[in-house]
């Protein structure tokens, strides 16, 4: 029997299949080869992923619980500081992944306790060396390490890290730059305020909201002297310091907000008209005429709405031109307005060509 | 010249049409995994719920059109109710069903019909009624009654009716995640430079999942074939395809399962078309389309979370009947926006999405049978390349394949849909077999689309659905 060494199989193999495959047959099979070899791959790697992922995630639980059992003795004044410490730094010496799950636990219980709980979970993060794992993380290429390391920076109130922090400032990234702003304002440093203004020309109605959301937690005394935005240069901020002002309740800036209905971005306008709205106030009532001259569409009719709000009898005669408006919806605007001034409705019927609108406004399902 | 010339030069056509197909789906599904690493990292930095304490959010309406859905409107309309956001309505528009849909609505949250005053904003059938509930528990809900005018007829009332300055419109038998109008808000609240004029999210397939009160108890991977070869297509649609064109702002189809619009720009854009069945598609090429006339920066966003769940078809003549119907809508956008076909005024749309759907949407199923038709004609004449042939079929079926690993593997990364060993076997099954079975016959149904629509077909056809499992109640010792 003749035997064919493998080279010669090869060869053979050459001579038959692939010398005469045309480029286009090569193309194909190169094709196939690729495609299912990357299938292959896939499809070990899914497999692969759900068994480290099972895995991983007994460890981390175990681990989680141990970190977390620990720490609750030593809040209850059973194990001591020293005690902890050693427990913690055999686990990291058993395996060094454990560093990033103590400083989760830390950070996650550090949320439950008020500012003045945090210095003994920073003492413990110090002690245990952790915190130069936040500057490290801060210093990380991916923004989101570098967003959660911020995130401890501001909640554990490592104030070493402010230089760092206030570098980043300017980056593009908006999660990160919200982190960078929450912890500075949790750290007590109002530098950003200058810096932010001038670096970021835009802040999204989102980043309006969080930041929002995150000062309503503060205290007063805490607050930013965030009335300097309604002087800003860049519309988004003087947005935000108009929303402010009408959440943070400062009827002393109604004279200032007045005088931003003039500005040219109808979002400020509206603002400003929600602010007056929700303030209610007698002294906002000039602006509004002034204002109610010059606005159309959407704007005049929330103008019309706040008017009528204030009940004011004196505003009926200014109001009731409104009311044979060309534009139906600003007609029922007026209509509502009037009837918040106190109008009856055989009054209201009088003003108005069509009595459906009458009918809407005291249908008591639709109030 | 001989037969085999213009056979040599209808296969090169076929063979960079194929790997231009290929090329695009590699690299939008690459693109894609990218935007969705990032924007789950960026999600897991943002606490939706403080929208929900925010004055700031502003007013969404939901708009359900529900035609002879008695059966189960109640539940929809509570699953709708309960959704997660500080400031919404719930429009259900019933669009002259003839069972007992609106009775049942009436009863089951005491409404009552009141003098509600209508804009027409936007072309609709006569409203005969709006209903308000007196208990102001459901105060947010509105029930409007109206004539028989199909789908974008209803949707258009709901519009009229509507008062929030961004509008929902969704199916309403589907099944809305608690924090979906949350996380669909965000790209409408993040833009600075452009205004965003609709948001789509992720539909995925909820037949054989658990579910109770409205809400997705349990995942699971559908037993029926079927519908379990559209799981892993619509993997593929949206995990590896949307995303992508919504990242170059190219997206011109945001499915009417799920949407999120500003209520603003559809009223000038004329709002929904009672001339196609593809309404969902036709409303976003409008809106574009106005957009780019007027040369306002605009955005048509994409969340790639599941937000949504819906039950697929799971059997071959529904099937068929929605492929249909999907095709002949994809056909009539296409023909009213024919203008837009690789002209440079449309941007994005016009020289890369419009031709993207024209060529390979619309006419790749041609494409692939016509394919098919000449590889026999070539048979018949014997002059067909054995070799060539064979190697082209294993390439597009181990690219299918590779394409449809690549999806579960994006799921298995990022959202992590099916966890268990069973779910995840069932899907890779699927992957090997599907283009066997279950591709053939979408490419059928599309041929069909094209035939029913130059025959002039018009209408939806009937789509009946077998309804969502629900858990047994439990007994009281458990």
């Amino acid at each position: 029997m003749m035997r064919i060494s493998q080279t010669d199989w090869i060869a053979e193999l050459e001579n038959t299949w692939l010398d005469s495959l045309s480029p286009f047959q090569l193309l194909l099979l190169t094709l196939v080869v690729i495609s299912t070899l990357t299938a292959v791959f896939l499809v070990a790697y899914v497999i692969l992923l759900m068994l480290i992922r099972n895995r991983r995630k007994r460890w981390a639980d175990a681990l989680q619980a141990r970190i977390e059992d620990g720490i609750a003795v030593w809040l209850a004044g059973d194990y001591s500081i020293r005690e902890l410490i050693s427990t913690f730094q055999g686990e990291i010496k058993k395996d060094p992944r454990a560093r990033k799950t103590i400083l989760n636990v830390i950070f996650a219980t550090s949320k439950l306790f008020r500012q003045e709980g945090q210095a003994a979970l920073r003492q413990l993060l110090t002690d245990l060396n952790l915190h130069q794992l936040c500057y490290k993380l801060l210093k990380n290429w991916h923004w989101y390490q570098q967003a959660y390391a911020t995130q401890i920076i501001g909640q554990l109130q490592l104030e070493q890290a402010l230089p760092l922090l206030k570098r980043k400032l300017k980056t593009k990234n908006s999660t990160l730059r919200l982190e960078l702003i929450t912890a500075m304002v949790a750290l007590g440093d109002q530098s950003w305020l200058q810096e932010i203004d001038y670096t970021s020309a835009h802040l999204s109605d989102w980043e309006q909201i969080v930041l929002l959301e995150r000062f309503r937690r503060l205290s007063t005394d805490q607050l930013p002297p965030f009335e300097i935005w309604l002087t800003s240069a860049h519309t988004d901020w003087v947005l935000f310091g108009v929303r402010l002002c009408r959440h943070f309740n400062r009827f002393d800036q109604v004279p200032e907000l007045g005088n931003l209905l003039q500005h040219p971005d109808k979002k400020v306008q509206m603002a400003v008209l929600d602010a007056f709205a929700y303030f209610g106030s007698p002294e906002a009532i000039p602006f509004l005429i002034r204002y109610l001259h010059q606005a159309t569409g959407h704007q005049l009719r929330t103008t019309l709405r706040v008017l009528g709000n204030q009940g004011d009898p004196d505003l009926v005669t200014l109001l009731i031109p409104y009311s044979t408006h060309t534009d139906p919806t600003v007609q029922l605007s007026a209509l509502s307005a009037l009837k918040e001034t106190g109008l009856t409705k055989i009054k209201l019927s009088q003003l108005s060509s069509d009595p459906r609108y009458i009918d809407h406004l005291f249908d008591p399902k639709l109030q | 010249m001989s037969i085999s010339f213009w056979a040599d030069i209808l296969s090169y056509i076929f063979l960079v049409y194929t790997l231009v197909l290929m090329l695009i789906y590699i690299v939008s599904a690459l693109a894609s995994y990218r935007v969705i690493r990032k924007h789950v990292a960026e999600t897991s930095f943002v606490d939706f719920r403080q929208i929900l304490t925010s004055p700031l959010s502003p007013k969404i309406s939901i708009i359900a059109p529900a035609y002879n859905e008695a059966l189960n409107i109640v539940d929809n309309a509570k699953s709708l109710l309960a959704l997660e956001y500080p400031n919404f309505e719930v429009v259900i528009v019933n669009d002259g069903s003839k069972d007992e849909t609106l009775q049942r609505l009436i009863d089951a949250y005491k409404l009552e019909k009141t003098s509600f005053m209508v804009q027409q904003q936007v072309e609709c059938k006569e409203i005969v009624g709006v209903y308000k509930a007196r208990d102001e528990a459901v105060s947010h809900l509105t029930v409007v009654d109206k004539r028989n005018g199909g789908k974008s007829d209803a949707l258009n009332a709901g519009i009229n009716v509507c008062a929030g300055e961004l509008f929902a419109c969704i199916d309403v038998d589907c099944i809305l995640e608690r924090d979906a109008l949350l996380r669909m808000i965000k790209p409408f609240l993040e833009e600075t430079d452009q205004k965003v004029i609709a948001t789509g999210g992720v539909i995925r397939l909820a037949n054989d999942c658990i579910i109770s009160d409205g809400r997705l108890i349990e995942i699971n991977v559908p037993r029926n074939l079927i519908a379990r070869a559209q799981v892993l297509e619509y993997m593929r649609a949206f995990l590896l395809s949307r995303v992508a064109w919504a990242n170059i702002n190219g997206l011109l189809l945001i499915s009417g399962a799920l949407g999120l619009f500003d209520k603003q720009t559809v009223v000038e854009a004329g709002g929904y078309s009672h001339k196609t069945v593809g309404e969902d598609m036709e409303l976003v090429m409008r809106m574009r389309r106005m957009m780019e006339e007027r040369k306002q920066p605009y955005a048509v966003r994409y969340i790639p979370d599941p937000l949504c769940w819906t039950e697929g078809p799971t059997s071959w003549d529904i099937l068929g009947r929605q492929r249909n119907r999907w095709t002949r809508g994809l056909m009539d956008c296409l023909k009213f926006h024919r203008k837009v076909f690789f002209n440079p005024d449309y941007r994005i749309m016009g020289m890369i999405s419009y031709p993207f759907w024209f060529l390979y949407e619309w006419l790749a199923p041609i494409i692939e049978s016509l394919g098919l038709v000449f590889s026999i004609i070539l048979w018949i004449l014997g002059i067909i390349n054995g070799a060539s042939f064979w190697l082209l079929l294993a390439t597009v079926y181990s690219y299918a394949i590779c394409l449809s690993c690549l999806a579960i593997w994006v799921d298995q990364k990022t959202y992590l849909q099916y966890r268990s060993r069973r779910d995840l076997g069932r899907l890779l099954l699927i992957a090997f077999i599907e283009p066997f079975f279950y591709h053939p016959f979408t490419v059928y149904s599309s041929i069909r689309g094209n035939i029913d629509y130059l025959r002039g077909k018009k209408g939806w056809g009937s789509m009946t659905r077998q309804g969502l499992s629900k858990p047994t109640t439990p007994t009281p010792s458990s």
